[in-house]
């Protein structure tokens, strides 16, 4: 068991923010957390990695407890830029992170050029900019090749580029072995990296495996959409009718079979579209349940 | 008006403002406190202050008395022996109305005696302990008393609103308050360059002339603020607690030259009120200027206190630049309100805005730069070239504190600052020293002209003219005393001039000995106000001199001590240990100074500030805690590594800085005696116990210690009084969450700590707050006067280490038992 967490409470005040959250990461993979601003999903983070105490509830990582501070030679936990000392250069606190852990000088300027971080590592980072500083945070983070990386909003000040490798970075390391655990906004990201999805809702976890959920919409313009909607419904091919459109999911995205449902019976296909479902189809469904706002 | 509306609530919202007004608060309520509890000695005191008088009223009754009874008193000396007589009738009458608190009534008593006096005069006699100015000053104050109805006031220790209000006034609205408002706001503008807010106003239509001045007016504003607080309090606190009169026109005294006026005491406030602001319209301009020019807050509250604090040290010691077109005399507030004349005066204001104006115009005119206070270069090296070691986590967190101190420049800057000061004032020691020694032999001379010119052919031309042998006989005797201080002068003259320090300190002693009574004659005022403590401790001091064969050090003849009963004669007993005091800048007695002057106080603070952060420096807008903690290295190692960090940094800093004064004394002087006399008090208790084998005199136990020993012991508790207030700084750190907050808990505890010590009696020694004042712990003077043979170095040292050891224990234990920092 990589990590588990066990019922965990908090409340900020009267204000409970989160209400016996419980899920397990068992295997490397990524996962992202995902909740509007205000869920919790910093608070979780923080709970998982003890910055936080959290009112109720257990958490252990890799077999150990949260509260033990040796459980940061396994995991890491990248936070937001405000944690660096603007004073120091990059190479300091890479510098202070191999001295706690133990690490060869090669492995920290090995992490320093994987991220490409080398040319402004001795430079103080009151001069990096926020994407510079979110390089070095990620640097810092994986340096020590953790079995659970922690992330806290990644994305944030990336321009496309960086975003491009940050993301080729953590597929990488997912491939090597390292379990993620990742908050973000940018749901199409997200959906690049992972299928397993937690949504903050009110408190509460929806845990969300996406390859269940994600699916492929065909809209079809026909000749004769009644008569279609009638042989692909006898063909167990569920169908919807939108603005005399036929609109056909399929979690297959099996295409050959509907076409050659309305070849037999001679109609006409003028257009068709495809469309993939994904996290943010699923987040618009489950937040407009709660806001009674349609997303 | 938007943007200084802004600023305001800015300034509000940071609750600043409320530490201002406690601290105020703090302040006036220590004082009247501290005045309330001295009460119940106030009759002590007045007569205390009349006891002089008494003195000289008493001994020349006995003089007349004694001369009426050999040879006869002639017409003018029976009148001059009536209005003794009056005088010391006066004075029953004086002490009658203190005994029984008629205080209402003094003034009239004091009228009586003054015109008594002025009786005596007029049939020729003398009166000297009130003569010259100091006698019109009495006259013009006691018909300021009787013309206002104003009863008699214990100006020591006051009660009534108005005298409370001045003593808060004379702290607050002194340098001190200057320093308090600067350190709480002085930091408002570039705070906003080092959050970057400042580009939020930047990014408005507001030009970066009206960013500056709304900035400064918002300063203005607190200033402002601060006079009204104290005003506030200083007049509510005595209001409320106290039965006293309400009258502002009680007379406080200004000197100008060679003239003096009185004036009221709202007239005294308002001239306060007035200089103050113009302290505070120059300084915050320098902050400004400041902030413009450097990158951050440590930076601008150095470079001022630096500015400030030098010019206002040049200025107080050079009174050829006391003028008006001075900035820095705005800092001597006390000072200039009493001794200015009203046509100098009312100049200060406009040297005010014309300081301030320039140095805001040199801001508004000049790009904004954003520099340290010294340059550095954009690449840095890695620490130990880049390589990693696995350190045990406490080390590891040590290390990496160091490394963090040097990255910010603290040190560099601290070192740059302190040298800076240690330089400047080696160089006021200088000049002081120089001074000393020149007026000190200036006056030897002079006396040996008026003994060669005046005294001696003055008695030989009366013995020439005397008939009656019996009388020429006593004239005679005189001559050959005069005649043998003659000799001893110039044997001194002789031996300064060949370095011949016996003969020297010869001719020392003779005058010791001269005063402490050796030589009787009618024609030396034996004693001249003078203890035995004084008297006979300059004597030990010579003799200790005279065998050690030691190099004198300037000047006067005399060792003051905390004896001595000057009564109400304070400027005079600070004059006379001024020039009494001995100041030399060899590198052992600069050391000596440093404690004795209470200078250790600043690099303490300094110290302090740099490493005293612990945990809370981690918190706040930049919470780089959370780093910390998602490594594996528990809080406690992170506490502990800070604290070994503080403690080597801030340890080897006061060594440093020690060494420093003594090698900077060495090389522009020389070493110093390490055997030169200091004077250690003893306690009654000791002076009483069996076995004692020190000196006594009639005012207590005395003895000498080598001032390498004083320097030793200095050093060494100045050390444990460092790990002590580290230790507490970082525990206070694991409950407040900012710096400042630290830092002026800090203070508050070791001050209100310090302040209960000394009431702890028989227990003080057990209070470690009491040995912060390490020049009075070292000389045995707290032991002395609280009577306690427990509060000595070494158990200072005891305490101090134990508290420390209390204070790491619970710090460690109290985190292993928290969830959070």
């Amino acid at each position: 068991m990589i990590l588990s967490v066990k019922d965990i409470y908090k409340s900020y005040g009267k204000e409970q923010v989160l209400k016996g959250i419980t899920f397990d990461i068992e295997e490397p993979k990524i996962i992202a957390l995902v909740g509007p601003n205000g869920s919790g999903k910093s608070t979780l983070l923080n709970i998982i990695t003890n910055l936080l105490p959290s009112d109720k509830g257990e958490i252990t990582v890799l077999g150990k407890s949260n509260r033990n501070s040796n459980i940061f030679r396994d995991i890491s936990f990248m936070q937001d830029h405000t944690v660096l000392y603007d004073y120091l250069t990059g190479y300091d606190h890479l510098q202070f992170i191999g001295d706690v852990q133990g690490l060869p000088k090669r492995q920290l300027l090995d992490t320093a050029d994987q991220i490409g971080i080398t040319s402004y590592l001795n430079k103080k980072v009151k001069n990096y900019s926020l994407g510079m500083k979110q390089h070095l945070l990620l640097a810092m983070a994986v340096v020590n090749k953790p079995k659970l990386l922690i992330l806290d909003e990644p994305l944030n000040g990336l321009d496309p580029t960086s975003a491009i490798r940050f993301r080729e970075l953590l597929v990488s390391l997912h491939r090597n072995g390292t379990a993620i655990l990742l908050s973000s906004h940018n749901l199409a990201e997200i959906d690049r990296v992972t299928s397993s999805i937690l949504f903050l809702k009110n408190g509460d976890l929806i845990q969300e495996d996406m390859s269940e959920f994600e699916q492929v919409r065909y809209q079809l313009v026909v000749s004769d959409w009644k008569k279609a909607e009638k042989a692909l419904v006898a063909a167990g091919i569920p169908v919807e009718i939108v603005d005399g459109r036929l609109h056909v999911y399929r979690r297959d995205a099996a295409l050959d079979v509907i076409l050659h449902e309305l070849e037999q019976l001679d109609i006409v296909i003028e257009d068709i579209e495809k469309k993939v479902f994904g996290s943010e189809e699923r987040y618009r469904k489950i937040f407009s349940e709660q806001t009674g706002v349609v997303l | 008006m938007s943007l200084l509306k802004f600023e305001i609530k800015k300034i509000w919202r940071q609750k600043k403002l409320f530490w201002l007004l406690f601290a105020v608060l703090f302040c006036v309520g220590l004082i009247y406190w501290q005045n309330y509890s001295q009460q119940e000695k106030m009759k002590e005191r007045a007569l205390e202050s009349i006891q002089p008088y008494i003195d000289e009223s008493d001994g020349l009754y006995h003089y007349y008395k004694t001369t009426e009874g050999v040879s006869g008193l002639d017409k003018l000396q029976m009148q001059q022996m009536e209005h003794i007589i009056e005088i010391g009738t006066v004075f029953f009458k004086w002490r009658g109305a203190i005994q029984n608190e008629e205080w209402g009534k003094i003034p009239a008593i004091e009228h009586e005696f003054l015109s008594a006096i002025a009786l005596l005069e007029q049939a020729d006699g003398d009166f000297s302990t009130l003569v010259g100015e100091k006698r019109e000053q009495a006259i013009q104050k006691n018909d300021w008393l009787l013309a206002q109805g104003l009863p008699f006031v214990d100006e020591e220790f006051p009660l009534s609103p108005a005298l409370v209000l001045k003593e808060s006034a004379t702290i607050l609205w002194s340098a001190l308050g200057i320093l308090l408002v600067v350190l709480l706001f002085g930091n408002t503008l570039i705070v906003e360059k080092e959050q970057q807010t400042l580009l939020t106003l930047k990014t408005q239509p507001i030009p970066k002339w009206e960013r500056i001045i709304v900035k400064y007016s918002s300063l203005l504003l607190v200033t402002t603020f601060f006079l009204g607080i104290v005003i506030a309090f200083g007049w509510l606190i005595p209001f409320l607690f106290g039965n006293s009169i309400w009258n502002f026109n009680y007379p406080q005294l200004i000197t100008a030259g060679d003239t003096f006026t009185y004036i009221s005491t709202t007239d005294y406030l308002l001239r306060m009120i007035l200089l103050f602001s113009c302290a505070a319209l120059f300084v915050f301009s320098l902050v400004i200027l400041l902030s413009t020019r450097l990158k951050s807050s440590f930076s601008v509250l150095v470079g001022t206190a630096l500015v400030g604090g030098a010019g206002f040290w040049v200025t107080d010691l050079n009174p050829v630049i006391q003028m008006w077109w001075n900035p820095f005399q705005f800092f001597r507030v006390v000072a200039v309100v009493s001794q200015s004349g009203e046509s100098s005066f009312w100049l200060y204001p406009f040297t005010a805005i014309c300081w301030s104006g320039l140095l805001l115009l040199t801001s508004i005119w000049m790009h904004d730069r954003e520099q340290g206070m010294f340059m550095m270069t954009d690449q840095k090296r890695p620490f130990d070239q880049g390589r990693t070691r696995h350190f045990v986590t406490v080390k590891a967190s040590a290390i990496f504190e160091w490394r963090k101190m040097k990255r910010r420049g603290l040190l560099r800057q601290l070192s740059i600052v302190l040298g800076l000061f240690i330089f400047l004032g080696y160089f006021m020691v200088t000049q002081l020293a120089n001074e000393k020694e020149i007026s000190y032999i200036a006056n030897l001379e002079e006396e040996i002209l008026f003994y060669e010119e005046e005294l001696i052919p003055f008695t030989e031309e009366e013995i020439a003219s005397l008939d009656d042998s019996n009388g020429a006989e006593k004239w005679e005797s005189q001559l050959t005393f005069y005649h043998d201080i003659l000799a001893n002068y110039k044997s001194g003259m002789a031996g300064y001039e060949h370095q011949d320090w016996n003969a020297f300190y010869n001719y020392q002693l003779f005058e010791n000995s001269l005063l402490n009574g050796s030589f009787s004659s009618v024609f030396i005022n034996t004693g001249a106000g003078l203890d035995s403590f004084t008297l006979e401790s300059s004597i030990e001091e010579k003799k200790w001199l005279l065998e050690q064969d030691i190099r004198p050090v300037f000047s006067g003849h005399f060792l003051p001590s905390i004896y001595g009963n000057w009564g109400n004669l304070k400027e005079q007993k600070k004059k006379w240990h001024e020039d009494n005091r001995k100041v030399d800048n060899s590198g052992l007695f600069s050391l000596y100074l440093y404690f004795n002057s209470y200078l250790y106080v600043i690099p303490l603070l300094l110290l302090v500030v740099v490493v005293g952060a612990g945990i809370a420096g981690e918190r706040g807008k930049k919470p780089t805690i959370q780093l910390l903690k998602t490594q594996p290295i528990a809080v406690r190692s992170i506490f502990l590594g800070k604290l070994l960090n503080a403690l080597i940094v801030g340890c080897s800093g006061l060594v440093g800085i020690n060494a420093f004064i003594l090698v900077i004394g060495t090389i522009f002087n020389r070493f110093g005696d390490w055997n030169y006399p200091i004077l250690h008090y003893n306690s009654k208790s000791i002076v009483e116990s069996p076995g004692y084998n020190g000196m006594r005199a009639f005012e207590g136990g005395y003895h000498f210690m080598p001032l390498g020993e004083y320097l030793v012991k200095g050093i060494v508790l100045f050390l444990f009084i460092l790990l002590f207030m580290i230790a507490l700084s970082h525990v206070l750190a694991l409950f407040i969450s900012r710096s400042f907050g630290v830092y002026t808990s800090l203070a508050l505890v070791s001050g209100i700590g310090y302040l209960l010590s000394e009431r702890l009696g028989e227990y003080a020694q057990f209070s470690p707050f009491l040995y912060l004042n390490i020049a009075r712990v070292v000389n045995g003077e707290i032991s002395t006067v609280l009577n306690n043979p427990g509060v000595t170095v070494f158990n200072g040292c005891m305490v101090l280490f134990v508290f420390s050891i209390i204070l790491i224990i619970l710090g460690y234990v109290g985190l292993r038992s928290r969830t959070t920092i």
